[in-house]
């Protein structure tokens, strides 16, 4: 009787922007901390910094990544799971917003490597 | 129920609804006997949602007031500098106290009461699904808030802030039991937070309104249901710091000593990655009352829900990566500040979003300006003035300067008072119609908003000049010669307007409220929201279908029919308290639930709860054990009578719709509250783990300490092997049962569960002798402090499910379990599976990960 | 930043007037999804860019500046600042507390421990604050620009007295501050006034010692401030009273008045002529 609405799999598709943003900021921070505490942050490839360069790389894949999110919600694709029903088609715009605005907050997470120095304490 | 069904309803709304009238007689009555409170002595059993509802809003309330007091006093001693009415003893204790209760004992609670209050009304459902729990929950919290806060009569108040910042608070610097009264206390109350919050997010997503979709959600609902999952996130991670100190003060396991391998900063990590969220779980519902009160008095729907729902998903999630904003003064490496800057500048985004779409909403609508409308006015100047201030203190530079200055006292003043208080008075002029006889003064509403008002901005703007020009803040005194006086003055001023405010609001509330008569004034705002509708003790008399957010603007004639009985369920048709389950999208009925009544156990076991962490407080451990046993029988008593199983084959509700009304499975309400308790306990259990990697870092190269060996791979080994062969024998069990349809129990099903609770003990036992036959102590260094803590954690699991494995046992044996019903069964096995499956995480990574690294 | 935040405000609380004095066919645009994707999103996603841009240049603007021309290391107690001026090896020229004196204009090297609770180092008028983390070790580098004298407060919470636990930073013109530093290096003055002996002997007899030193002398207590120079610093108790007879013989004799909870406890037995002795002797100590 009650038709399968796989609602944990909407839910999780819905927020997809926000988790990759968690993710994101969890990697960099969690990354940033290590280097900082073994003094790997030092360590150096093709001339940058090794850290800085991961951060970079990871900011990009999840920038690559909301972008994806955010056109498959765009495009309304049946992969999505968003076509068909009025109650459904809610949750594409939805999809699409949060994974903007998570772009945005990815981008802003990822710019200080460029030009914020890696272990310095605060004050100096 | 299909869309096709609504459309059809839509078109032709005289015809084709559910039931027809007249409805057949003696059916009102029994619904009115089914849900009737209990009277005399046992009133205080009762469990109905807009009962406990008031009692838990009214007790929030009276934590409001007192806490307020305390700051009277404190504005008192700071009015003039180098004042002597309070010493430095008690103010440390007034403003612990004060930042304590309005945040864990007014704010959250009158939040998550509202709820409790507001959600089945506003979804049309008779109840939320666990009753007693929201009963529990509201004892437990009246009982020992009123204990901890009469703690501060005897100087026992805990006095170390309410950020309660190790080492300050630990053994060596607060000895005294003033801080286990924190620690203790409000590890006790977050408990019933996360008891409310499972019930929030069962009650959102599985009782609405049939046709009530989520895009048709209120928004209040899904505040409430963002708020909920905050919850589930966040407060595990103060739960498990509050454990830690409180093992560091009675045990001396040194988890935030510096010397042993501990660090104060894992303390501020866990604390704030619950703090911040926090300031969101109170603010996200205050501004899901805004969007409710604001269609209303401009008379039109809110503009831009979707991107409301989208602000609102944002700030749950967004909120948690701002928590290192609390430490930019730690001395934390500069790059991972400016993550967290981000993040902070990211939050900031989504309350835009909400303040222009309320501005939107205004601008479409025309709006009436009574009392609900001018706090939401006076709450959109200070919340916006409060959010522009926050922005500043996202900046790492600028924080530094004003960090624990009077500036970030009227900040968050700004953004907490602004944003969750003024909404909550709205909220009260606004819904107090639905609950009582009367509504409450318009008169005397706009003196209480302008002094409210005006005295809230004359007591806490003069504060950003303050603390620009340097006071700090938890500061009982300061010298006369710095300038700080006149501001300060001015504010004392300011506190005592607010006080005057709230004064008057008491009175308007003496004379004007009138709860529990079941007489109402009416929808008098003309609201389009179904807690409009004409309720008793059972909600709606017949329970509507939904087509639109506003159905009562929407759908002609929506209150008389619902009144008439025409929609869906208008009795009572299993002899007992019922609602409709609905699907969590599209709310489509899927079955009738059997929900209990009134239960004296039930308040015994909040009682008894509160007495066995007041015991523990006061180190009376021998009662507190005895209570907490009672506590125990008394939640089993409870829950004796809550797994009905099918006492009736199938109830129609109407329209020719017959639903169960009994099931279980990954469908059942209870499956649903299962999962998110395990949420809970996966929460935990994570922000356990990173405090183990965190410490690890804490001690690089000296992870195990030099002198500790780590115990042989043959002790994990035999440990997974139980703990797995525990949960094979429970999925042994679980399929016996299925073969057994409604022929009573069978005998093998209760022995697996025999066998299975040894193998899970076996386990354990291994797990912890493991590290024993090292030599590895707990209160040595912070490593083992950690490692036994993870075996602990797992420990509390094995004792939960002896008890559950036994009272499945006892069902089976009163002939309470067999295929069909069996949810009692569900949620062991659920909760037994997890509990491997945290037992097989927690060993791979204590004994793996040194190796790794080693 | 104040004034884009006034504005901002003003922008908000416009608005919202306008949907309410306004006619109806007047603010109909307001009334759009688009005016809440141009102010909630576009708008703030625009001004906090640059903002945040501008934050990332400033803080690393406050990194690794100039190199210090002097190094101290101050350790928050409770209720105390401990003082450490170290020489070139880090080794510790002398020690002093609750007034740190800095040459203007050069940067110096704070280097903040704790030896208990968590404190915070905080110079309003001069630099942010820094936490003094048990376990840790924070720097922090910054100038005084003009000679004056700036008042600096714990930041933290630190318990009973964290209100009385200032100090003061006095910048000194470099010459002044060099004569300064070299006098504070020597012990103290050893006084040939009899009342001056007659207090010092008492200072020992009472036991002060234990806790305090004064270099020169047998006093060598390590647990509270170190009293050599203690006559020349311009408040007793950390920031609670201006130094002179009076006050000295009044935190003598009522510490845990003056204090309440302090490590320090109230001398009240002694006799006044000689508390004023110890007062007379310690002030002399410049």
């Amino acid at each position: 009787m009650p038709m399968r609405e796989r609602f944990v799999t909407r839910i999780l598709l819905m927020t997809a922007g926000l988790i990759i943003w968690a993710a994101h900021l969890g990697f960099v921070y969690g990354l940033n901390a290590l280097a900082c505490t073994f003094d790997f942050a030092r360590l150096e490839l093709f001339g940058m910094a090794l850290n800085t360069l991961t951060i970079g790389v990871v900011t990009l894949i999840a920038l690559g990544a909301e972008l994806l999110v955010l056109s498959f919600a765009v495009a309304g694709r049946g992969a999505m799971g968003f076509g068909g029903e009025e109650q459904l088609r809610f949750m594409g715009p939805i999809t699409a917003t949060l994974a903007g605005l998570s772009a945005v907050a990815v981008l802003w997470q990822g710019l200080p490597v460029l030009v914020v120095p890696a272990c310095t304490g605060a004050g100096g | 129920m299909t869309q096709t069904d609504n459309r059809t309803e839509r078109a032709a709304p005289d015809r084709e609804l559910p039931n027809s009238t007249p409805r057949p007689e003696g059916e009102l009555e029994e619904l009115e006997r089914v849900w009737k409170p209990p009277s005399g002595w046992n009133y205080i059993t009762v469990v109905n949602n807009t009962y406990i509802g008031v009692f838990y809003v009214g007790t929030a309330f009276l934590f409001f007031i007192l806490a307020g007091v305390l700051a009277l006093i404190m504005r008192t001693q700071l009015a003039v500098p180098e004042n002597d009415l309070v010493g430095e003893d008690l103010y440390n204790q007034l403003f612990t106290m004060h930042g304590t209760i309005m945040m864990f004992l007014f704010a959250v609670p009158a939040v998550e009461a509202m709820g409790v209050y507001l959600l089945p009304n506003m979804q049309a459902a008779r109840d939320l699904p666990f009753p007693r729990l929201s009963a529990y929950a509201f004892w437990a919290y009246f009982v020992g808030g009123l204990v901890f806060f009469s703690s501060i009569f005897f100087g026992l108040a805990p006095k170390g802030g309410w950020f309660m910042y190790p080492p300050l608070t630990s053994y060596e610097f607060s000895p005294g039991i003033n801080a286990d009264f924190w620690l203790l206390g409000i590890g006790f109350i977050e408990i019933s937070a996360i008891a409310g919050a499972i019930e929030i997010i069962v009650g959102v997503l599985r009782t609405r309104a049939p046709g009530q979709s989520l895009d048709k959600l209120p928004i209040y609902a899904w505040t409430m249901l963002i708020f909920a999952g905050m919850i589930v996130f966040a407060f595990p991670a103060v739960i498990l710091a509050t454990a830690l100190l409180e093992l560091e003060r009675a045990f001396q396991w040194p988890f935030f000593v510096a010397e042993k391998g501990g660090s104060p900063l894992l303390w501020q990590h866990l604390f704030w990655f619950f703090g911040h969220p926090e300031v969101y779980i109170i603010f996200l519902p205050a501004a899901g009352f805004v969007s409710m009160i604001i269609p209303t008095v401009a008379q039109t729907p809110l503009v831009a829900y979707r991107l409301v729902v989208v602000a609102l998903l944002a700030t749950g999630f967004f909120s948690f990566g701002l928590w290192v904003h609390h430490m930019f003064t730690t001395g934390l490496p500069q790059l991972s500040l400016s993550f967290f800057s981000a993040a902070s500048m990211a939050v900031s985004i989504p309350s835009g979003i909400q303040v222009f779409a309320w501005i939107a909403t205004l601008a479409a609508g025309r709006i009436r300006l009574n009392t609900p409308a001018l706090f939401v006015l006076g709450f959109l100047f200070t919340f916006v003035l409060g959010g522009l201030t926050g922005v500043m203190v996202a900046m790492v530079p600028f924080d530094w300067q004003v960090h624990d200055t009077y500036f970030v006292v009227a900040h968050f003043h700004y953004v907490l008072f602004g944003g969750m208080v003024f909404p909550l008075f709205a909220a009260f002029y606004y819904w107090i119609p639905t609950a009582s006889a009367r509504p409450l003064s318009e008169r005397l509403g706009r003196w209480v908003f302008g002094l409210i008002f005006i005295g809230f901005n004359t007591a806490f703007f003069p504060m950003h000049i303050t603390g620009l020009i340097g006071m700090p803040r938890r500061v009982y005194t300061y010298p006369a010669e710095l300038g700080w006086n006149t501001l300060n003055m001015i504010s004392t001023v300011g506190a005592f307007m607010i006080a005057a405010g709230v004064l008057l609001f008491l009175v308007d509330l003496i004379r004007n409220f009138r709860p529990f008569t079941n007489k109402s004034p009416g929808n008098v705002w003309n609201a389009g929201t179904l807690e409009w509708l004409p309720s008793g003790n059972y909600q709606t008399r017949s329970i509507p279908i939904v087509t639109s957010r506003e159905p009562l603007w929407d759908q002609p004639n929506l209150p008389e029919d619902v009144e008439a009985g025409r929609y869906f369920l208008p009795g009572a048709p299993t002899g007992g308290r019922e609602t409709i389950v609905t699907s969590p999208i599209n709310a489509t009925p899927q079955y009738v639930v059997q929900m209990p009544g009134p239960s004296w156990p039930t308040v015994l076991a909040a009682v008894f709860t509160a007495a066995f962490f007041l015991g523990l407080t006061v180190k009376l451990v021998i009662p507190a054990v005895i209570c907490g046993l009672l506590a125990i029988a008394m939640v089993m008593l409870w829950l004796w009578d809550t797994d009905p199983g099918p006492t009736v084959d199938q109830v129609d509700i109407g329209g020719g719709l017959r639903l169960p009304a009994y099931v279980t499975g990954p469908s059942s309400h209870s499956w649903w509250a299962m999962v998110v308790l395990i949420l809970v306990g996966g929460t935990l259990f994570t922000t356990l783990i990173f405090s183990y990697f965190f410490l690890w870092t804490v001690n690089p190269g000296a992870w195990p300490p030099g002198s500790v060996e780590l115990p042989s791979l043959g002790w994990p080994a035999v440990a997974a092997a139980l703990y797995a062969s525990s949960s094979g024998a429970i999925w042994l069990a679980s399929g016996f049962l299925k073969r057994r349809k409604r022929n009573g129990p069978w005998w093998s099903v209760r022995l697996l569960l025999l066998v299975a609770f040894p193998l899970m003990a076996g386990g354990l036992a291994v797990d912890l002798f493991g590290q024993w036959q090292t030599g590895l102590r707990p209160e040595e260094h912070s490593y083992g402090a950690v490692v036994y803590t993870v075996i602990g954690v797992q420990g509390l699991y094995v004792v939960a499910l002896t008890l559950m494995a036994f009272y499945t046992i006892a069902r089976s044996l009163a002939g309470m379990l067999d295929g069909v019903r069996r949810v009692t069964f569900d949620n062991t096995m659920l909760f037994w599976h997890y509990m491997t499956a945290q037992g097989l995480v927690g060993l791979a990574v204590i004994h793996f990960f040194p190796r790794l690294i080693g | 930043m104040f004034t884009g935040g006034a504005l901002i405000f003003l922008l908000v609380i416009g608005l919202t007037v306008l949907t309410i004095i306004l006619p109806q066919e007047r603010r109909r645009w307001l009334a759009q999804q688009n005016v809440v994707i141009a102010g909630g999103i576009v708008f703030p996603v625009a001004v906090l860019s640059l903002l945040l841009g501008y934050g990332f240049f400033v803080t690393r603007g406050h990194v690794g500046a100039e190199e210090p021309t002097l190094r101290i290391e101050v350790i928050g107690e409770q209720w105390w600042w401990r003082v450490r001026y170290l020489d070139e090896s880090g080794g510790v020229r002398f020690a002093t507390a609750n007034e740190i004196r800095v040459p203007a204009g050069e940067p110096v090297e704070f280097i903040l421990k704790s030896a208990d609770v968590i404190h915070s180092f905080w110079v309003p008028s001069l630099a942010g604050k820094l936490d003094m983390v048990p376990g840790k070790v924070n720097t922090y580098t910054f100038s005084a620009d003009k000679p004056g004298v700036y008042r600096g407060q714990c930041a933290e919470y630190c318990g009973a007295q964290h209100a009385l636990m200032a100090f003061y930073l006095v910048a000194m013109e470099p010459g002044s501050f060099d004569a300064w530093a070299a006098g504070q290096a020597d012990p103290a003055w050893d006084r040939v006034a009899a009342e001056l002996k007659y207090g010092r002997d008492l200072f020992i007899a009472n036991g002060c010692g234990a806790c305090h030193t004064v270099r020169g002398t047998p006093a060598t207590g390590d647990l509270g401030p170190d009293l050599t120079h203690v006559g020349g610093r311009l408040s007793i108790g950390a920031g609670t009273l201006p130094t002179n007879i009076g006050t000295l013989a009044g935190w003598i004799s009522s510490t845990q008045h003056v204090k309440p909870g302090v490590s320090m406890p109230s001398f009240g037995n002694l006799e006044s002529r000689d508390l004023r002795a110890i007062a007379a002797y310690l002030e002399s100590l410049e």
